[in-house]
């Protein structure tokens, strides 16, 4: 496999557009992707495009208006981890030699739509209530409370905490301040999950441009933001456990870390999965950040805000930057990228050489990719 | 009296005038013995082919639960209302409505019993019923 740097990045906004069409939503962040690698859209020999909702040829919809350049472009679904399963699928067409360069891109429009229910017309779960998305983190959360005592206040400190990040992100689609207070008598939704521990539906794009070191060094003599591992995972059988979402972010974090030849104590920035407050708790331990049970004192301690130990989240995460969810993997792509380049701003992790991508997908965790990037 | 279908075939069982209590159609692995509910054609842990149908256990214990205040599309019944997962003594951990319990009443590990009934009205199938559990009753000896 061949070195793969990151050349640019770029996303709009999260939040909601309704007069714009999604395909305008993905030529935006594709343009500001292009212009940050200094790369024409007809310079690009093969593209990929992650999205949930958007209905066939998404990819094409979008680069069309660009340019009809002919070249392959390769639609990806794989439900929130579409966006960084996309990012994968580049870099491995990239790695192996087959392209040069490649785009990634995420692009997803659901602010026409509510909860996110997360079953087929024909599961006995829809009629039952029982698979709303809300309902699935809920669930996990009760049983990690009695499991651990973690307490709905502690709980309700995630969404604290990534909102005040959220306020230093431009791009972020809540950009508000939030007390504990505020967090909790929110609405509730699914006990312990209240509205505000609940990540928005939005609409975004977000976009890559990644090339081979040898032809970024032909353009500059960096630093260059490198993608040193990668890894895209489905579930194994985990015993009563149909929704998991630990055992498979263990597992594909793992195998992540080891195509870096790193491991997480090596890490200096993270973005993860919170989809809810207690998604962010539970992959504190599934990425490795703390030992099994520890993830409400890693966050207590301080560590994972802004200027603690191995901050989280950043750019406010899907709690405040927005959850669209085909968008998502790809903007956590361009928050690395500029932390490592330290062009993040008031949210600048200082000194960052190292960084995580994690996403879920589906119903509890059908799909998982982590991307570590470094510098 | 009120007609009643359940809410979808092969799920359960209710053996007639209360010869036993009612219990959930599972399968079981015959190379691997894991059961599952709903019945699995081919076995996810071990791709086994072969299946054989099984009633589960009516009794198990209160894995997680959570009380849904805002009902997903889809949902006919009313609201707020609980659901849960519970741990069957063949593994599986069946997400269920909960029944017949306040939802201060909850707790994780309490033992649960599997009961019929309602789901929701239908205008022309008459009363739809469902699985579910409730907190167990002290079995009744005649
Ligand atoms: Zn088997």
């Amino acid at each position: 496999m061949r070195p793969v740097v990151v050349l640019g990045v770029g996303l709009i906004r999260f939040g909601r557009y309704p007069d714009v069409p999604v395909a305008e939503l993905g030529q935006r962040a594709c343009w500001a992707a292009l212009d940050d690698a200094g790369v024409a859209w007809r310079d690009i020999p093969v593209a990929y495009c992650g999205h949930a909702f958007q209905g066939s040829t998404m990819g094409q919809r979008v680069l069309n208006r660009i340019g009809l350049t002919g070249v392959p472009i390769i639609n990806v679904e794989n439900a929130c981890a579409s966006g960084s399963t996309a990012f994968v699928a580049a870099y491995q067409a990239v790695a192996s030699g087959m392209y040069d360069v490649a785009l990634a891109l995420g692009v997803e429009k659901m602010s026409f739509k509510g909860m996110i229910d997360a079953t087929r017309p024909d599961d006995i779960e829809r009629p039952l209530g029982t698979g709303a998305m809300p309902t699935k983190y809920a669930l996990i959360a009760r049983r990690y409370m009695d499991d651990y005592g973690l307490t709905a206040a502690a709980l309700a400190q995630v969404s604290v905490k990534n909102h005040a990040n959220g306020c230093r992100n431009p791009y972020a689609q809540h950009q508000r301040r939030l007390t504990l207070d505020e967090v909790q008598q929110s609405r509730m939704i699914s006990d312990p999950l209240t509205l505000y521990q609940c990540s928005p539906t939005g609409d975004g794009a977000a976009a890559a441009v990644i090339t081979t070191e040898a032809v970024a060094r032909q353009r500059s003599a960096g630093p260059f933001v490198r993608v040193a591992g990668c890894a895209v995972g489905s579930q194994v059988f985990v015993p009563g456990e149909p929704d998991d979402i630990s055992e498979i972010t263990k597992r594909t974090s793992r195998r992540a870390y080891e195509m870096w030849g790193g491991g997480p104590d090596d890490l200096d920035v993270v973005e993860l999965h919170d989809c809810f407050t207690i998604a962010e708790i539970c992959h504190y331990e599934g990425l490795g950040l703390c030992g099994e049970g520890e993830g409400q004192h890693l966050l207590a301690s301080g560590a994972t805000g802004i200027g603690g130990r191995i901050p989280v989240n950043p750019s406010g995460g899907l709690l405040s930057r927005g959850h669209p969810v085909g968008a998502t993997g790809m903007a956590q792509i361009a928050e690395i990228t500029w932390q490592l380049r330290e062009q993040a701003g008031e949210r600048q992790v200082t000194g960052a050489k190292a960084g995580v991508t994690h996403t879920l997908g589906g119903g509890g965790g059908m799909a998982c990719a982590v991307t570590v990037l470094t510098r | 009296m009120t007609r009643t279908v359940p809410i979808r075939d092969g799920l359960f069982h209710v053996p007639p005038s209360g010869a036993a209590p009612p219990h959930l159609i599972g399968s079981r692995c015959d190379d691997c013995a894991r059961s599952f509910f709903p019945s699995k054609n081919q076995c996810p842990r071990c791709s086994g082919r072969a299946l054989a149908e099984i009633a589960l256990s009516p009794r198990g214990t209160l894995h997680t639960y959570t009380v849904i205040h805002q009902a997903p599309p889809g949902y006919a019944g009313p609201v707020p209302y609980v659901v849960g997962r519970v741990e069957l003594p063949e593994g599986e951990r069946v997400l269920a409505p909960i029944v017949g319990v306040a939802p201060s009443g909850l707790r994780t590990g309490m033992p649960m019993e599997l009961v019929i009934g309602k789901a929701f009205d239908d205008p022309e199938k008459g009363e739809v019923v469902t699985y579910q559990f409730r907190p167990a009753r002290e079995p009744v000896r005649p």
